[in-house]
């Protein structure tokens, strides 16, 4: 069955999303793999470093703002 | 021919649904990174948390100073001095270059002079809650 690119699209774009709450890493920085945390830290440099960390892997830093009205 | 790929608004870190793209980057060394950012029409350049610099290996000769204005002023921040490679994750076969600023903050922002223009259009259907970006 061929994949059209907007599934292929849609598939990685969603495994890259967070699928978890991560209210408790909020100010930290946390490694995702298919939307689930595979380490934290407060510094992205050692996350990168964590063996438990691939190059694959997300890392992105969790705002600590909650939810509000966004303007820029 | 144009590829028309269609996105919904996410509520991706518990901040509100907004139109949130992955993006994976490539660093000069080869290094890459996945980043997670909001398509923002309204920011000129693609912007990044300032660690994002040191996660694709840009060292301080590869980027320079600059200003970004914010509403609560304008503040300190660094420019790739090159341009950088970038994906759409899901979309390995189109390569486009950002040239970002790397500015404080926790949210990632894709602007218009680098990420808007690797695309024949970006379009917000903000009644339906999505986007659509067409590739050249």
């Amino acid at each position: 069955m061929t994949i059209t690119p907007q599934e292929s699209f849609e598939r990685a774009q969603r495994a890259a999303m967070p699928a978890v709450d991560l209210t408790e890493y909020e100010g930290a920085w946390v490694a995702l793999r298919d939307g689930h945390v595979v380490a934290s830290s407060l510094h992205p440099v050692a996350l990168r470093n964590n063996p438990a960390v691939s190059a694959d892997d997300m890392l992105i830093p969790v705002p600590m703002d909650g939810h509000s009205i966004l303007i820029a | 021919m144009p590829t028309e790929l269609r996105a919904p608004y996410l509520d991706a870190l518990r901040t509100g649904k907004r139109p949130y793209l992955s993006v994976r980057l490539f660093g000069p060394s080869g290094n890459s990174l996945g980043a997670i950012g909001i398509v923002d029409s309204g920011a000129d350049v693609t912007c990044l948390p300032v660690m994002t610099s040191a996660l694709l290996g840009l060292d301080k000769e590869d980027l320079e100073p600059s200003r970004v204005q914010q509403l609560g002023g304008a503040k300190a921040a660094f420019q790739a001095r090159d341009p950088i490679r970038a994906q759409l994750d899901g979309v390995p076969d189109f390569e486009f270059e950002l040239r970002p600023v790397f500015c404080e903050g926790h949210q990632g922002l894709w602007g218009r002079q680098d990420f808007f223009r690797a695309f024949e259009a970006i379009t917000f259907y903000e009644a339906a809650q999505e986007f659509v970006i067409t590739i050249p």
